[in-house]
């Protein structure tokens, strides 16, 4: 196991590398800012012990659709559950060092109360089921790749957040995590890259491709966000001003996620040094003074996106 | 002994295993045919204990069998990311620990020290396939390991599991190349329809393409089609 830990540690450490001295750099400001925010007192949300619940639900979505399960239950074919638990407990140790020093004791018993429940229950995502995916044409438009495909990997965790983020609107600060954490789900939906030939379908030029595909993410974003809008700003109708300049962030960190895919876009390929933008766009979220610059990296990517992709449509 | 005791499962409404039986003496190579979706995959998904058989079990020496009785290749493998060869390896543990994974490179011509990322489909095959052999488990399955191997590697494979067979191991390898496992096996077995249509010791394997097409109306269909 302790082999096993170490592999994980280098392949972090490589895909790091992978993804550059800016990403490493933007890395650790924000895990400085989380530091911060969990160590100093905030009448803001979120507060410690709902940052612990995030990274619980975090660590119960990432581990349905981890793929590894087969090979570690050859490789520990008894004691498969105790190295999952085992790995979260370790990779959530600089989380769990902050709550320690703020003496949140209760933000870390929630965090391991999930860690254990995500191990015990041990759900997986099925996507075979023919229902299921019947359902999903019908949610979706044909062409919307991205979304049928993501739906079918996460729809669990999703649905599972949806229902908890209509449950508990009596709470107005609710609706500032969970659509948070909603959205950060949507970005795995951007790690495959489709072939030139998708590419070039329908659109003549980079640009009109990017436009229209950011066009028709955003509505279907919205679309999906809608309903949980709508019941928080019916329970708290004084602070949808609130709500307005919060989608925004939303929607910018999305866009920004989507266009970082279409920037570093190579056929068929799977962008793995995603994963570290992922983490940065989902902490971002939560960092407010971290809101500018994904406002300012959207107008950045926008164009390094359109430049990545001109050579596929003038070959 | 292994002993699959009225296995059955099913996906939904759509019942896969039907109270299969089958019985495989240890230290034997047992090959598994049979059509696409004739429950190949499920069984040994069962014997793995990946998914649980609605009913019956499965008996290894009399007892109900246990993952560590059981090193697997699976028909598509995962790796790790980011890692050399050498190092995905190294997450295997050997028991006896004379494991020698250089004499294994040099034998399959793999370059463990390279990252995975730059392996063919073959040379993912073959690494997959060290790591069972470390593993050094007495049950060994190998579901379609000829896939992807070049001529060289196949050839090694099969004198690799006449070699195992003589260590004591028991092997299920399942394949669609009829070929190579009347080279390499004691008794085939045919699944059809989720049960044991027929098992087929050696000496009648030379009538198991005359069982299985015998009902087919390939020929028939073909010529109204062309």
């Amino acid at each position: 196991m302790k082999n096993l830990l170490q592999i994980r540690f280098l392949q972090i450490y490589r895909e790091l590398r992978k993804a550059g001295l800016w990403a490493v750099l933007v890395s650790l400001i924000i895990y400085a800012s989380i530091i911060i925010r969990i160590t100093k007192s905030s009448v803001l949300p979120p507060s410690p012990n709902e940052f612990a619940l995030i990274f619980g639900m975090l660590v119960f979505s990432i581990h349905s659709i981890r793929k590894d399960k087969r090979i570690l239950s050859v490789i520990f074919p008894e004691k498969q559950k105790f190295y999952y638990f085992l790995e979260y407990v370790v990779w959530s140790l600089p989380l769990i060092i902050p709550l320690l020093v703020h003496v949140d004791f209760i933000g870390i018993f929630l965090f391991y109360i999930c860690c254990l429940l995500t191990v015990i229950l041990d759900i997986s995502i099925n996507i075979g089921d023919k229902r299921k995916q019947v359902l999903l044409n019908y949610l979706f438009e044909k062409d919307n790749f991205e979304w049928l495909s993501g739906m079918r990997k996460v729809q669990y965790p999703i649905i599972i957040l949806y229902i908890f983020c209509l449950a508990i609107s009596y709470w107005h600060f609710a609706g500032f995590i969970c659509l948070g954490v909603v959205t950060f789900m949507f970005l795995h939906f951007y790690d495959e890259c489709e072939s030139s030939k998708v590419l070039t379908l329908i659109n003549e030029t980079s640009t009109s491709f990017i436009n229209e595909k950011l066009k028709k993410q955003v509505v279907q974003y919205l679309k999906f966000i809608a309903p949980i809008l709508l019941v928080y700003i019916f329970h708290y109708p004084d602070k949808w001003i609130f709500y307005l300049p919060l989608t925004i962030v939303y929607l910018a960190n999305y866009i920004l996620y989507i266009l970082n895919k279409y920037k570093s876009y190579e056929p068929n390929q799977t962008l793995r040094a995603n994963l570290v933008y992922v983490v940065i766009t989902f902490l971002g979220m939560f960092i407010p003074y971290l809101f500018p610059i994904s406002l300012i990296l959207v107008f950045i990517f926008y164009s390094k996106a359109i430049q990545n992709l001109k050579p596929y449509f003038h070959a | 002994m292994l002993n699959f005791k009225g296995v059955s499962h099913d996906y939904g409404s759509n019942q896969v295993l039907k109270n299969l039986n089958l019985f495989l003496e240890k230290g034997e190579v047992h090959g598994l045919i049979g059509l696409n979706g004739s429950g190949k995959t499920t069984l040994l998904n069962c014997l793995y204990s990946f998914i649980k058989p609605s009913s019956g079990e499965i008996l290894w020496n009399g007892l109900r069998i246990k993952r560590k009785d059981i090193s697997f290749l699976e028909t598509q493998n995962f790796f790790y990311s980011n890692l050399t060869g050498r190092e995905f390896l190294s997450i295997f543990k050997n028991p006896k620990d004379d494991f020698d994974a250089d004499a294994w490179k040099d034998l399959l011509e793999l370059p463990i020290d390279e990252m995975i990322e730059s392996y063919s489909t073959g040379m993912k095959k073959k690494l997959a396939l060290m790591c069972v052999l470390k593993l050094d488990r007495p049950i060994i399955v190998l579901d379609e390991p000829f896939n992807g191997l070049d001529l060289e590697t196949n050839h090694i494979l099969e004198k690799l599991i006449i070699l195992l067979i003589k260590k004591g191991k028991t092997i299920i390898i399942t394949s669609h190349i009829l070929g190579i496992l009347h080279e390499v096996c004691d008794k085939i077995h045919w699944l059809k329809d989720g049960r044991i249509e027929r098992s087929f010791m050696q000496n009648e394997f030379q009538d198991i393409e005359n069982q299985l097409f015998k009902e087919s109306k390939v020929d028939e269909v073909l010529l109204r089609l062309l």
